[in-house]
């Protein structure tokens, strides 16, 4: 920090930084001089964008079970040897328990997991990083979660710093802190009151993330806070993260954790065949009893492609595409398509039906929007496209749309009827576990 | 329309990139077989490793039936404090080392992870030495057989196959029915046998009672309550389902001390009769003479790579986990090396030191197992202490505290692995 100049030197001054395990333990004496006890906790509240420290917690002495709280602002020096009061230690009352917006910061962060928001991560807080904005004005502004912050938790820094600053000065570790800031910071052991304030900032953020990443985030919590996080979720965005985990135990153990009700607003909010999917892995009466408590029209998809056998084309196509009569012209099918397209999955393929609803053929969106709009789709349609019957193989289905190199291949029924369709990414799957055994095989 | 499809692949949605079903097509077929079989019983098996198996034939060719007496309570150990960190598991959804770094902090977290890694490593040592000994028997040299190992074990879990191998090891613990037959085979006279399990025949003899302390700390190591409370909250069990847990880990905990309990009767039946004293693995494995015959030294010595292979997997990929958990470092398999350094970093170092230890020349293997065990016995009391505190704790088990009756018993059994592990390091020392 020496040699940047005074200007930052001031700054530095008058806005300190106070690491939470510099005060932690810290013997506390009382205006009079008297000897009070250490320095146990510290309770923020939660109101303020960086939390301000209003108590503070001194635990008598290691016989004594009860630990006193004071307001912060009566602490008239923090940053010597020892903690100064600036009160009598009659001011001090027993220590309650913090339930309305306050948090008390070692029971609730320190040596705890949050998720990290920013970089959509469950980490472990090793130190908490204050800033003192005023004399008695002491702000919460990171948690501290990397290697150094372990180092100082031991009791090390000073040692290894000198150490390192000797052997290796240019060392990455010295430069390394991994600070987090408070906003970005989910604390996961709260209680429930405390939880709701912190649930709205919550939900904005995990709308900014990507389901993906959401999904990271739920595997790599414990069970119960993985419930929590989970519950917490509105059903639109805890589909999309359940259809994002990989683990299909992990899967059904969430989908369990919510009531049905919530589980079947968010089955219907997934793509019929990830949903149908994730039933076949549940108990038959589970499924029964979800599929019930569906909408008819999600839950008449789902079933039906529950009715296929797993390892066939059936069980891996969805119900969900566009089919569209030979005699529409290219403009009405486009208004059909803003209809349909924000419940389909994939629009890139248009499938033409007849009257009796065989399929005759396939138009790509590119030959759509080329097209003019008067043209009847029968006239541009590819006739006769690539197709399987839902009794074919995976390995067929992945060979024919390896072949014709296509994003989407629609299954008919034994009348020649289309049913469904294989998306790219389920054939891309199933090549890749075949990939793995093989791999395994050898 | 192939090029139309190749010019259309930008539209290809994000869902592309994702191959969850490649995982998930396999680990739900494995459902079936590990469904029923659980971590108790998961843990039991590893515990019958190299050390375990080398143990138990020494104190039954050592003093024939005279220490099967210490079975029924150290089944009853096992069980109280396996039972007690499962029930942890499920109740807390969390780690055993995640917990103690939660509720007592930092620097009794980082003495207690540093000395579970120094056992573990001393443990991992002893199943490469196994490895080695049991391939030694079929006449391959260690410097081929322990580079081989370390990389198949490695291999293993870097390419994320772990799983599906766990399978086959547990399939080849029915290795052990091969001391059960033997066994029987060898005409061991069943009413002493029988007497001898319940009626304690305890001597004042040095020897005898180390290897007292011997059988017991084999069985119950520090690493077993660390690893089979993170298995219980990996596998996810819930509250409804304990019951089902708590089976697991007694069948789990009885199948391991009945394997022990024919180790020792099948050896005690042979060597002992014979007075062949066990020097070296070949003389361990005439303890199968009565079921294989001159076949015996390539079962023993199969039984013996399996149990080793098995346990040097399980190891330092659990102290991995652990370390890293209870430290706050980030873990898993599927992550980057970059994202994870400690995590591979641990996990590469014990495999690599502890194969490396096994090819040094005049490498005082008995030393390490002895280490090992001294290491285990340092340890244990600690995790003891640690393990009744939480689980007595109110605010993270709710009602699933210990009854005071279970406490009696817990705390009682505590206090007497503690008592005998300190005269084990004692006497060790």
């Amino acid at each position: 920090m020496a040699g940047n100049g005074d200007e930052r030197f001031i700054a530095q001054a008058v806005h300190g930084f106070v690491f939470f395990s510099t005060l932690l333990n810290k013997p506390v004496f009382d205006a009079a001089g008297v000897f009070v006890g250490r320095l146990s906790d510290l309770a923020v509240s939660l109101a303020a964008m960086f939390p301000p420290v209003v108590d503070f917690v001194v635990q008598r002495g290691r016989w004594e079970p009860f630990p006193l709280t004071g307001r912060w602002s009566d602490v008239a020096d923090f940053e010597g040897e020892a903690i100064h009061l600036g009160v009598d230690i009659r001011a001090l009352t027993p220590a309650k328990p913090y339930t309305s917006g306050e948090i008390l910061v070692r029971e609730v962060l320190l040596d705890k997991q949050i998720v990290d928001m920013s970089g959509a991560k469950v980490v472990r807080v090793n130190d908490l990083h204050f800033l003192k904005l005023g004399q008695s004005d002491l702000r919460l502004v990171h948690v501290d979660v990397g290697t150094r912050g372990l180092v100082r938790r031991m009791g090390w820094e000073q040692a290894i710093d000198g150490l390192l600053r000797r052997v290796a000065p240019r060392a990455r570790y010295l430069g390394a802190d991994r600070l987090i800031r408070w906003q970005y910071v989910q604390p996961l052991s709260l209680d429930a009151s405390v939880q709701s304030i912190r649930l709205s900032v919550l939900q904005r953020q995990l709308g900014e993330l990507h389901p993906a990443d959401i999904a990271e985030i739920l595997t790599d919590l414990d069970t119960h806070d993985r419930a929590r996080m989970f519950r917490s979720l509105d059903p639109e965005t805890a589909a999309d993260a359940l259809a994002e985990v990989e683990d299909p135990r992990i899967q059904t153990q969430l989908l369990e954790t919510v009531s049905q009700d919530h589980a079947a607003d968010i089955l219907e909010e997934m793509p019929p065949d990830e949903a149908a999917d994730l039933l076949s892995e549940l108990p038959p009466e589970t499924t029964t009893a979800l599929l019930h408590k569906m909408e008819v029209e999600e839950a008449q998809d789902v079933r039906e492609l529950l009715t296929y056998p797993p390892d066939t084309a059936g069980g891996m196509m969805t119900t969900e595409l566009v089919a569209l009569p030979a005699d529409l012209t290219v403009g009405e099918a486009f208004a059909r398509l803003r209809e349909v397209a924000p419940e389909v999955e994939n629009i890139y393929y248009v499938f033409v039906i007849d009257g009796t609803g065989r399929l005759v053929g396939v138009l790509t969106l590119r030959s759509l929007i080329l097209a003019q709009p008067e043209t009847r789709l029968r006239d541009i349609a590819i006739e006769n496209p690539a197709r399987v019957h839902h009794t074919d193989s995976h390995d067929s289905v992945a060979e024919i749309v390896e072949k014709y190199d296509l994003l989407a291949l629609p299954v008919v029924d034994d009348h020649e009827r289309l049913i469904g369709m294989i998306t790219v990414d389920d054939v891309l799957s199933h090549i890749a576990s075949q990939a793995w055994k093989r791999k395994l095989g050898s | 329309m192939e090029t139309e499809a190749r010019q259309l692949s930008r539209f290809v949605p994000r869902r592309l990139s994702r191959l969850s079903f490649v995982r998930g097509a396999f680990v739900a077929r494995l459902l079936g077989i590990v469904a029923i079989i659980g971590p108790g019983i998961i843990t039991a098996n590893v515990d019958n490793d190299a050390g375990g198996i080398t143990t138990y034939s020494l104190a039954g060719a050592q003093f024939g039936y005279s220490l099967l007496w210490t079975l029924i309570p150290v089944t009853v150990a096992l069980i109280v404090i396996q039972e007690m960190c499962a029930r942890m598991g499920v109740v807390t959804g969390k780690g055993l080392a995640d917990l103690i770094r939660e509720q007592y902090g930092v620097k009794v977290t980082f003495y207690i992870m540093v000395a579970l890694l120094l056992a573990n490593l001393a443990n991992t040592i002893a199943e490469f030495a196994g490895v080695a000994a049991a391939l030694e028997i079929f006449g391959v040299s260690k410097y081929l057989s322990i580079p081989a190992a370390a990389l198949f074990v490695w291999w293993l879990v870097v390419y994320g196959t772990y799983r599906r191998v766990e399978n086959v090891f547990l399939i080849a613990c029915v290795f052990y029915a091969a001391y059960l037959i033997s066994g029987f085979l060898a005409r061991p006279a069943w009413g002493e046998v029988l007497t001898r399990m319940v009626v304690p025949d305890f001597q004042w003899r040095g020897d005898y009672l180390v290897m007292t302390i011997a059988v017991v700390g084999t069985t119950i190591a520090p690493w077993m309550q660390f690893y089979l409370q993170s298995a219980v909250v990996e596998k996810g069990i819930r509250l409804a389902d304990y019951r089902y847990c708590r089976y697991d880990v007694i069948v789990g905990c009885v199948v391991a001390v009945v394997v022990a309990m024919f180790i020792m009767v099948a050896c005690a039946a042979t060597l002992y009769q014979e007075h062949l004293p066990i020097q070296t693995a070949q003389d361990a494995a005439r303890a199968l003479a009565p079921l294989a015959g001159k076949y015996c030294a390539a079962l023993f010595a199969f039984g013996l790579f399996n149990a080793s292979l098995f346990a040097a997997s399980v190891l330092p990929l659990s102290t991995a986990y652990c370390v890293c958990e209870g430290l706050g470092w980030e873990t898993g398999i599927d992550k980057k090396l970059r994202e994870a350094p400690q995590f591979f970093g641990l996990y590469t170092a014990l495999i690599v030191l502890g194969s490396l230890f096994i090819l040094l020349p005049h490498f005082p293997l008995l030393a390490i197992m002895y280490l090992s065990q001294v290491l285990n016995g340092i340890l244990l009391p600690f995790v003891l202490i640690f393990i009744l505190l939480l689980v007595n704790r109110q605010d993270l088990m709710g009602s699933y505290v210990n009854s005071r009756t279970y406490n009696l018993i817990a705390w009682g059994t505590s206090a007497l692995m503690i008592a005998l592990t300190l005269m084990m390091v004692g006497a060790l020392l």
